[in-house]
């Protein structure tokens, strides 16, 4: 009788570690979002701005790195004393046209965003995703101004941003629904809206082109 | 007579809750006690102390509705403390929350402003960022709030352009008083 109730304990103990491993091991990851502030850049700030502007195609995501920051507590940042760490995933994107900058076959994009052994960050705006096509403003080091750098093309539409909308012509604008851009292209995003905005590649690369040469 | 009171506070918090999670963010984490003060190390000058320090008044001015108490109210020292104030260079962004978790509550915050890339004044001036306007917003991140997200149409309306927790900030201008966006976020974050 004795025994029988220690097997029994013993299983129930081996049972909960089981399952306490389990849930650790499977259990989700919290999601959490962006905290940088950029500056508020129209396209043509943005097209200034940048060191390369690209269209291309997401061939590549690599595993998430934790980017260096070099900080200070005095008001001299190269007075360094400390060093944070914060979520990029490096993006390769195959280019289609060099809008700005050197003509290259391949660029790495570090966008803000990433899975990390604790949690998975999202992306500010538009999450690159596998196949997705693009057009992206970013420095010489491959990052960008946040949400406002990054353009998804689907179909040969460039979907719009708040700034883009207002400096392109109203009849060159069209609306898609955001729930067509997330199930049929796989575009994620942070955003809330219903409806987006679009132009056709073709006008918002002559925007852009209006501001670099 | 009671009774009514206590109903009517319920219905207030009743409809606080349904009408703003629709538009309140969070980050994904919060501090977990909210009525603790939370200490930040600022080594800085007096006029960017101040500064930030009214950054983080205007979200302690932002009270609990159920007991009227300051949820996680926020302070400079300068005394050592595990989150920090920090001024950094080389990035393209003028301001970072850089948190640090554990499980889903926040056990460590810092910030830094970005002044070797951008140029920041008290008060709007030309080419320059107002620290106080970029602090209220890093100080709404610390707390667990995420930046409003109403992008398209309705962010081109002039209420969400006054967000605070709007993701980007302007040159020679000043955002530095909450909406009811932005408190309704805080008091929705830490509603229970």
């Amino acid at each position: 009788m004795m025994k029988k109730k220690k097997i029994v304990t013993l299983v129930a103990i081996a049972l909960s570690a089981i399952v306490i491993w389990a849930y650790n091991e499977y259990k989700p990851l919290p999601v959490v979002y962006c905290t940088s502030t950029y500056p508020d850049y129209s396209v043509k700030e943005l097209a200034i701005e940048s060191e390369n502007i690209v269209y291309g195609k997401v061939v590549s995501i690599a595993p998430t790195q934790m980017h260096e920051v070099r900080v200070s507590t005095t008001l001299d940042p190269t007075k360094v004393e400390d060093v944070l760490y914060y979520p990029v995933t490096p993006v390769t994107i195959s280019i289609k046209d060099s809008i700005k900058g050197d003509e290259l076959s391949k660029i790495i994009y570090f966008e803000e965003s990433g899975v990390t052994d604790t949690y998975i960050q999202k992306a500010q705006g538009y999450q690159m995703s596998q196949g997705m096509e693009v057009v992206l403003f970013l420095n010489e080091e491959g990052y960008g101004w946040g949400s406002q750098s990054v353009y998804p093309v689907i179909d040969d539409q460039v979907v719009l941003q708040d700034k883009a909308i207002n400096e392109i012509p109203s009849n060159k604008i069209n609306s898609i629904s955001a729930d067509v851009i997330e199930e049929k292209y796989s575009i994620s995003s942070s955003y809330e809206a219903e409806n987006v905005s679009t132009t056709s590649l073709d006008e918002f690369l002559k925007l852009v082109n209006s501001y670099i040469n | 007579m009671r009774v009514r009171k206590r109903f009517f506070i319920l219905a207030v918090m009743v409809a606080i809750v349904f009408t703003s999670t629709a538009s309140a963010k969070s980050l994904g984490y919060r501090w977990s006690n909210k009525y603790s003060t939370i200490y930040f190390y600022c080594g800085f000058n007096s006029v960017w102390t101040n500064a930030i320090q009214a950054g983080m008044n205007s979200w302690n001015s932002v009270k609990e509705i159920s007991t009227s108490k300051t949820i996680v109210p926020m302070y400079v020292t300068t005394s050592s403390s595990k989150n920090k104030i920090y001024t950094t260079s080389n990035q393209t962004w003028i301001a970072k929350m850089i948190p640090t978790y554990s499980g889903s509550n926040l056990s460590k915050a810092d910030v830094a402003f970005n002044n070797g890339d951008y140029t920041f004044s008290v008060g709007a001036a030309a080419n320059k960022y107002d620290i106080q306007s970029i602090a209220v917003h890093e100080f709404g991140h610390a707390i667990g709030l995420a930046h409003c997200h109403e992008i398209g149409k309705k962010c081109s309306s002039s209420s969400c352009s006054q967000n605070i927790m709007q993701p980007t900030s302007k040159v020679n201008n000043i955002r530095r008083g909450l909406t009811s966006y932005d408190k309704e976020s805080k008091q929705v974050e830490y509603y229970n």
